[in-house]
């Protein structure tokens, strides 16, 4: 049996495993959550000098939990991206997973462990990059004291390309989590993670030679400290730093505009960012936020078209050679309203959003900036 | 664990007896004092088979039961439930000042000693209405020394401590709001337990309950 048959046999038996090993607890209050919602967004673009037509997209989403336990949870969500000006790039997912729940020294430590399967669809121009997914995560949490917590996560992932097997990986994620809140109503949180993702099939390089199937692996730190400085309002600013250890071929990754091949294993970089976030009357929360971002992508240059392009737009118009290297600065801005009724598991809730991007390349093709601007709604019961 | 709440023999149940007496002659005339009484409808024991904890939302709340101001009545289906703790409001602000459970966990948020004040022998902190030794709510064994209070929901039992926290890191309080005039605060910290459940807001200057 191959590695592409085994992971998903593997995770269904442990899936009936869990199911067998959540304690048959009555099924109190079995119930149904969930949701729908919808956001409209226009966007305004420029791609080096040329400017695009305005893209509209409809966002549309949905998602269903179940609990037939307190132990156990099944949920599943639904996406439908809907590109109006350009029906080519519509895509769709879907996702579906269950998980179980176990608290121990009187809640203070919980563990969480499931299974959870994507499915992505992509409509003519995507097409080759519909793909399936299944995990296994599991995770635990300890709360030392109320407002001092860690977190541990693993993740065991492997993506499937039905038309380019080549793509198929498998992905292993190690994470933790340290957040602390202090008197001062002051919380720090200070995370990091390692990432794998191994290839399951080697390709030929540009000379035609195929090797070992390729590897990339990533480590992340974060630290980000939120201040609160009244209850109404609250500021936070982060740093994150990451970097390949190992880096794969960008050369196999096709080019595009959002390639959803792009992933975290193909570039590194820093994040430097902070937000202000406001609480206003009549249940409306706001928040403003910036981000700068230095991304690095250590891989092979990429070739576009079939032609390698080892060459790029550097300072002064200069062409240079090397790897590429973007900058992105981000401003973000959103409005929520929130509406209750009398029972407050059922909520509606207004967004309105805006958003500013600038990214720069060495390679003018990603050279770009523009806005977007999104209204929509949500529905949650 | 029965024989820890109900002490045997003639001389201990006369001395409950008149203990009951002299207590209901005393809180009768503090209700004199009190501001209004709350309704007294019929009440309805627990039924058994819902005793769990169950918190699908994992805002630190039983999804099925609260009593927030203590009145007797489950503030999550507005039925009067069985129950054996008084009603005492001597500052007139609407809440019970003997008994509250706001996150639903079926001890009182605002004592965890052991407290007989009807003198039946009973621990007047936990509903426990058939005695059993079993939280009506949860369903958890408890003893006079260990009410299990902090075991499951928001509120830390005994003095109502509120810490700050912020787990998503924004600088506010976990996923608060504001709506007219009342602060709403519920956290998304996955099962609520005092050790690491939601906490509750309170409004600047009136620490008002949840409602």
């Amino acid at each position: 049996m191959t590695p592409r048959r085994t992971f998903p046999a593997l995770a269904l038996g442990v899936l009936v495993l869990v199911g067998a090993a959540v304690p048959a607890a009555p099924a109190a209050g079995a119930d149904l959550s969930g949701g729908l919602s919808a956001e409209q967004l226009w966007a305004q673009n420029v791609f080096g000098t040329e400017i695009s037509p305005a893209d509209a997209v409809l966002d549309g989403r949905g998602w269903l939990a179940w609990y037939p336990d307190s132990h156990l949870r099944a949920g599943a969500s639904g996406r439908l991206v809907r590109f109006l000006d350009d029906p080519r790039l519509d895509h769709d997912y879907l996702q579906g997973s269950v998980e179980a729940q176990w608290a121990g020294g009187q809640g203070r430590r919980r563990l969480t462990g499931g299974v959870s399967g994507i499915w992505r669809s992509n409509t003519d121009l995507y097409t080759p990059y519909d793909y399936r997914d299944v995990s296994l995560f599991a995770s635990g949490k300890l709360y030392f004291t109320p407002a001092f917590t860690f977190q541990a996560r693993a993740d065991l992932a492997q993506r499937v390309y039905p038309e380019m097997s080549w793509e198929d990986a498998r992905r292993v994620w190690l994470s933790g989590r340290l957040n602390r809140s202090l008197p001062t109503r002051t919380s720090l949180t200070l995370s990091g993670r390692v990432g794998w993702k191994d290839y399951e099939e080697a390709v030929p390089d540009t000379a035609g030679l195929v090797g070992d199937a390729p590897q990339a692996a990533l480590w992340e730190v974060a630290v980000q400290v939120g201040q609160s400085l009244s209850e109404r309002v609250g500021a936070r600013a982060w740093l994150t730093y990451g970097r390949l250890f190992e880096a794969t071929n960008v050369a196999r990754q096709l080019t595009g505009f959002e390639n959803p091949l792009l992933d975290e294993f193909s570039a590194d970089g820093e994040r430097y960012g902070g937000a202000l976030k406001v609480i206003l009357p009549w249940n409306c929360t706001t928040e403003l936020a910036g981000e700068y971002i230095n991304l690095y992508f250590p891989g092979e240059p990429s070739t576009r078209n079939g032609t390698p392009g080892p060459a790029f737009i550097g300072p002064d118009d200069l062409l240079i050679l090397g790897q590429r290297h973007d900058t992105v600065t981000r401003v973000k801005f959103y409005a929520d309203k929130r509406i209750t009724g009398s029972s407050q598991a059922r909520k509606l809730t207004l967004r309105a959003s805006a958003e500013w991007t600038r990214q720069e390349s060495t390679e003018l093709y990603w050279t770009w900036q523009g806005w977007t601007v999104g209204g929509g709604l949500s529905f949650e019961f | 664990m029965a024989s820890d709440r109900l002490p045997a023999g003639p001389a201990s149940l006369a001395f409950r007896i008149a203990s009951s007496a002299v207590f209901m002659l005393l809180s009768g005339i503090g209700y004199s004092f009190a501001a209004e009484r709350a309704p007294a409808p019929q009440r309805v024991p627990m039924p058994v088979e819902k005793r769990a904890w169950l918190d699908r939302d994992t805002d630190g709340v039983h999804d099925l039961f609260r009593d927030a101001d203590g009145d007797g009545v489950n503030d999550r289906t507005g039925a009067a439930y069985a129950h054996r703790f008084l009603w005492l409001d001597s500052d007139g602000d609407g809440l019970n000042d003997l008994f509250r459970d706001a996150d639903g966990d079926g001890v009182n948020d605002l004592e965890v000693a052991f407290r007989d004040r009807d003198g039946d022998g009973r621990d007047d902190n936990v509903l426990d209405y058939d005695a059993d030794g079993r939280n009506d709510v949860t369903g958890l064994a408890y003893t006079r020394g260990d009410l299990q209070g902090n075991r499951h929901g928001y509120i830390a039992e005994g003095d109502g401590s509120v810490p700050w926290v912020d787990e998503d890191g924004d600088g506010l309080a976990d996923d608060c709001w504001f709506q007219g005039e009342i602060f709403h605060r519920h956290g998304s910290r996955g099962g609520g337990s005092a050790a690491g459940g939601p906490r509750q807001g309170r409004k600047s200057g009136a620490g008002g309950a949840e409602r």
